[in-house]
């Protein structure tokens, strides 16, 4: 295990070590906050209904998606450029490897949100609560649920810039369909309802109303949420773990990809 | 499996679709030796490597590195061998020192220990004034040069590496030549990749001929040298004029495979074992009374053999 956590180590630094990367999604992130959020809210806020509450804790879910995300580019660099056969070479089992690159992504996003937390408490109190605290293993365990994603995209996704087309189309549909920048509420009328299911089941749509729920104080509904969020988490951590073991098997099989 | 090799291969095959990259390879490599691997591109030399690191799973047969199975035991073979490949790996942004210091933290060294294997490491490869340059900014013998520093890190019973001086200029060549030398020397067995003939004749105790996924022969140098019928060349000057029937006597001494008289006095004779030749050739031609003045010997290069085992043709350009 310990082998392992080394590789997850390196994976996760080469994520911080993209600096430009990073400091391109921070300034996406806190751009659509402050400015999107705040200008929004003047907009559309009705009542005890706040734009800008309801809308940061989905910029800091999609934030925690993005940065988990990329393990799915480091494996897809990795596979290109023959790091992970040198990964094969090391005396760390399959399983072991599919860990390390989940175990990266899920401290990928989970610290990603937590930095994009911090920001937000700046402006939203309710956020600086032992909640959040509370919601920070869940972050981590969506966190690697939503890599698994990115897995089944390094499995359809041989060579060439293959890989970036699917994970922008699915990046854009998942954000898109999800409760992430508006109420299910006000989408209800338009679209057809295995639409709307879609969007209540997304990962993303859970995690920002599991976050939206410490926004709003903590309720018996939000334990059921978190408890669907986890569920959710571990079905589609589940399918990582079979895409990626399928992945690096077949990269035995067939050699540099 | 035999106690005095460190690796076995047993009618081992790999295939990619319809093409066998490596077919029925059945091989030994002895503990403590340097074998060599020489073949043209695409005789299977990498794949092996890949194969017996466990890179690559066979499509059939076995191999075994220090006992374990590749397919079955892959762990224990991982903490057996190490490869330096052909192409050094390493993500663009990471240095040469974290690259050194994670792979030295794989293999279970902390600490003070692992910072000076590091640090050692990198100042034998002369990697050391460019430790903290970003991988993708190395020049390709840099690259290269860490690939190879790697296995010096944790110095594995099995060293594998794949053309270690390919892009390397002469002086670092030698010097990672000499350090192959001394990894052996403390105690691994190395297998090394090349299409190199010199750096063949410097590193190997023997040498396997590898062609189209095959085995074609391995021995030591000497052996191959003497495999090649009439590889010698022996040119032999005399007291007195060539008759016919000293070149009767030549032409009949054991191990003589071709005659040809270049002057009246002087012939150059094609023999399989110039050592074994030479005294008999002597005793003849002494019994006719005549005395050699002059003798010079060549023996075939391993260019030679090379080209001798893998059929391939020099060719000349034709002048333009």
């Amino acid at each position: 295990m310990g082998r392992a956590l080394q590789i997850a180590r390196v994976d996760l630094s080469y994520f911080f070590r993209t600096k430009w990367l990073l400091a391109t999604l921070i300034a996406l992130n806190i751009t659509d906050m402050l400015v999107v959020g705040v200008v929004y809210r003047g907009m559309i806020s009705q009542g005890t209904f706040d734009y800008f509450t309801f809308f940061v804790p989905g910029v800091i879910v999609t934030g925690l998606f993005f940065a988990s995300f990329d393990v799915g580019r480091r494996v897809h660099l990795g596979l290109t450029e023959g790091v992970s056969q040198y990964y094969l070479t090391l005396p760390v089992s399959l399983n072991g490897l599919v860990w390390a690159h989940l175990l990266s992504a899920g401290l990928g996003g989970a610290i990603y949100a937590g930095i994009l937390t911090v920001v937000a408490a700046a402006f939203i109190p309710q956020l600086v609560s032992v909640y959040t605290l509370a919601l920070i293993p869940v972050m981590f365990v969506l966190s690697m649920g939503l890599a698994g994603i990115a897995a089944v995209l390094n499995l359809f996704s041989k060579a060439g810039e293959r890989y970036f087309v699917f994970a922008e189309g699915v990046q854009t549909a998942m954000v898109s369909l999800s409760t992430i920048a508006y109420p299910i509420s006000l989408v209800s009328g338009f679209f057809p309802s295995y639409l709307l299911t879609v969007i209540e089941l997304n990962p993303l749509s859970q995690g920002a109303e599991a976050l939206r729920t410490v926004v709003n104080g903590s309720s018996a509904s939000g334990a059921f949420n978190l408890l669907s969020l986890v569920a959710t988490s571990i079905v589609l951590l589940v399918v990582g773990v079979v895409a990626y073991r399928h992945v690096f098997t077949r990269l035995r099989e067939v050699g540099k990809i | 499996m035999n106690l005095e090799n460190a690796v076995e291969t047993v009618g081992l095959t790999k295939s990619y679709g319809n093409v066998k990259a490596l077919d029925g390879l059945s091989l030994n490599v002895r503990r403590g030796e340097i074998l060599v691997l020489l073949g043209p591109n695409g005789s299977g030399k990498t794949t092996l490597l890949h194969l017996l690191s466990t890179v690559l799973k066979p499509t059939s047969g076995t191999a075994k590195v220090m006992g374990y199975d590749i397919v079955k035991q892959p762990l224990k073979v991982r903490e057996s061998i190490g490869i330096s490949f052909q192409e050094p790996r390493g993500f663009w942004r990471h240095k040469p020192y974290h690259i050194l210091s994670f792979h030295a933290a794989i293999y279970g060294l902390t600490g003070e220990e692992k910072m000076q294997v590091v640090e050692k490491t990198l100042r034998d490869f002369d990697l050391w004034p460019s430790r903290n340059k970003r991988f993708m900014e190395l020049s390709g013998g840099q690259g290269k040069r860490l690939e190879v520093a790697k296995l010096f890190v944790h110095r594995p019973g099995v060293a594998v590496f794949d053309e270690p001086t390919a892009m390397v200029d002469l002086e670092g060549k030698r010097m990672i030549w000499d350090r192959i030398r001394a990894l052996r020397e403390a105690g691994s067995t190395i297998i090394v990749a090349t299409n190199e003939v010199r750096e063949a004749e410097y590193l190997a105790d023997r040498i396997s001929i590898m062609k189209s996924g095959k085995e074609l022969v391995t021995e030591n140098l000497r052996t191959l040298k003497d495999s090649i019928t009439g590889g010698d060349v022996v040119e032999v000057g005399l007291s007195t004029a060539i008759s016919d029937q000293m070149l009767q006597v030549v032409t009949g001494v054991p191990g003589t495979v071709r005659v040809l008289q270049e002057s009246e006095s002087m012939l150059k004779v094609f023999v399989n074992r110039s050592e074994d030749w030479l005294p008999q050739m002597m005793f003849s031609v002494q019994s006719l009374g005549a005395k050699v003045t002059s003798i010079r010997v060549s023996e075939p290069s391993l260019d030679d053999v090379f080209l001798h085992y893998t059929g391939k043709v020099v060719v000349k350009q034709a002048n333009a």
